[in-house]
């Protein structure tokens, strides 16, 4: 099943490592990502600074215009301002893979080209509307499916919700209640 | 003490999804997020700042002909209760009994929207549709989006599409939650395989406290997976394609159930009919799983004298906030609200019968 995934207590990444400790017989456990820069320091004692994370040079990286730190981010600090994108981009769109939340067909167009635009949606200039019979098609093709297995009960209750948007697409009739 | 009712009266007479009578599909949420050119994103806001952003929002937001009779609130304008109604009313993500100075809240007489102003982003629309009517709920919320871009220039990247202050949400910044009632797959244990035939790959499941162990009330809340890569229409239609599958799964249940008068579902839903008539103290955690049972109960034909949408607003009246407007001197004692919230539940459900 596609779960949301557990977050990690800092990072909101998903995570791998239940981290356990127990300081004068009280246990208390969080849920980490693996690259969870707050586990490296608390295993290590050292702040992290390996090859699969930032040099410590990238990790002195800081906007400028609103003082986010690289640091910072990858703990889960909302961004700061929308320069953060530009400042920080690689960091991000990493992450973004990292989580899974860039649809995977995205994903090998980004890895063939770099600069690729991943926003398809609605633009500032640009607005979308919606048409309802996209979900009219919808609800054909799972009567269409309904109908092939003689589910003819599931098959009426499809052609009830078709009927009642083709009826009624703008949403404006009430509803008795 | 007696609690002000500030907000507009439809909060009170209608709560949330009582004009919604399908059974399986009670309610659907469109979010949608969006910072403005001029100012840092609100974690990085100075008060001043915030508190000048809030008002050129809000007072371009009172003006929208897309609402109705919008209201707005500053953070100390409304009493703790109240938040927490607000964040009861809207099953709000984000927590909004803290709000500072600086912060608002936008509503109107439809009581099916919300704005949190300078919370996690410089705007948070919330719109919910209990007609079964993306559509116009989509353009609405798209139409509100235009004319607030009108006068203020939204942060946008041809790359990242709309900035957010958190970047798994930018692109469209819209997040999507259908809210699935589906008590028989999640009692036959059988959501989990229901899921893995029938979600699309861009739609997550989860619950309405965010769990995926527990789902409280048989509610199951599916969300799109990506804001960015997907355009508003995929999102909408991904989500569509998975919804209807899954209540389609669930009705085939239901079906057979009525047919073959499954005597585990008649057990919990009798069980649940005694618990709601018969207690003197409830936990909202049981009383939103026993209201489950009766739902369900009304569609199987075996609960009568209650109807569907009167369970949905039930399912609202019952929780700490709500109940602290049914009942106007209700102290904050545990032990108080459990015992109103019992008394409450009494008289909305003494004219139900449980059909032996």
């Amino acid at each position: 099943m596609s779960e949301r995934p557990v977050e990690c207590s800092h990072c909101k990444k998903v995570t791998k490592i239940c981290y356990t400790q127990i300081i004068n017989d009280v246990e208390t456990s969080l849920d980490m990502c693996v690259d969870c820069p707050i586990l490296q320091q608390r295993m290590t004692g050292i702040k992290v600074s390996d090859k699969t994370q930032p040099n410590e040079n990238e990790m002195g990286l800081c906007c400028g215009n609103c003082g986010t730190t690289l640091e910072s981010i990858l703990t889960g600090t909302p961004l700061g301002c929308s320069q953060c994108y530009s400042i920080f981009e690689e960091v991000l769109i990493n992450d973004l893979l990292s989580i899974e939340a860039i649809p995977s067909r995205l994903e090998k167009r980004l890895n063939r080209k770099k600069s690729q635009p991943l926003h398809v949606g609605k633009s500032p200039s640009i607005s979308i509307n919606i048409p309802a019979s996209s979900r009219i098609s919808t609800l054909n093709e799972a009567l269409n499916e309904a109908l092939k297995k003689e589910n003819y009960e599931q098959a009426a209750w499809l052609r009830d919700q078709i009927k009642d948007i083709m009826d009624n697409p703008d949403g404006t009739k009430k509803t008795s209640t | 003490m007696e609690q002000k009712k500030l907000l507009p009266n439809p909060f009170y007479t209608h709560p949330a999804w009582d004009e919604n009578s399908n059974p399986l599909w009670p309610a659907t949420a469109f979010y949608l997020h969006r910072n403005f050119v001029g100012a840092p994103f609100p974690s990085k806001m100075k008060n001043s700042q915030a508190v000048k952003l809030s008002e050129q929002i809000t007072a371009c937001m009172l003006k929208l002909q897309q609402l109705q009779n919008p209201i707005k609130f500053k953070a100390d304008d409304l009493s703790p209760i109240e938040k927490d109604f607000l964040y009861e009313h809207f099953i709000c993500k984000e927590p909004c009994q803290n709000a500072l100075k600086g912060q608002s809240f936008i509503v109107d007489d439809t009581a099916h929207f919300l704005a949190l102003i300078n919370f996690s982003d410089h705007i948070q629309m919330e719109l919910v549709d209990c007609k079964n009517k993306w559509e116009k709920a989509w353009e609405i919320l798209s139409d509100i989006d235009s004319a607030i871009s009108e006068n203020f220039e939204p942060c946008y990247s041809s790359r990242f599409g709309y900035l957010t202050s958190d970047h798994t949400k930018c692109g469209t910044g819209l997040i999507v939650n259908c809210y699935l009632h589906l008590p028989m797959l999640i009692e036959g244990k059988l959501l989990e395989e229901a899921c893995k035939n029938h979600l699309e790959e861009s739609v997550y499941v989860t619950s309405l406290h965010g769990k995926v162990d527990e789902f409280v009330g048989d509610f199951v809340l599916l969300e799109n997976k990506y804001t960015l890569g997907l355009t508003e229409e995929m999102i909408l239609r991904d989500l569509h394609i998975s919804a209807t599958k899954l209540t389609l799964a669930e009705q085939t249940l239901r079906e057979k159930c009525k047919k073959e008068h499954f005597i585990q579902t008649k057990d919990a839903i009798s069980r649940s009919f005694g618990l709601l008539k018969h207690s003197y103290q409830l936990q909202i955690k049981e009383v939103l799983d026993a209201l489950s049972k009766i739902k369900l109960g009304i569609d199987l034909g075996w609960i009568e004298g209650i109807h569907d949408n009167k369970i949905n607003q039930v399912f609202f009246t019952c929780q700490r906030a709500h109940i602290g407007f049914v009942f106007p001197n209700i102290g904050v004692d545990p032990n108080e609200i459990t015992t109103k919230r019992a008394e409450y539940i009494h008289s909305e459900m003494k004219d139900v019968i449980f059909k032996e």
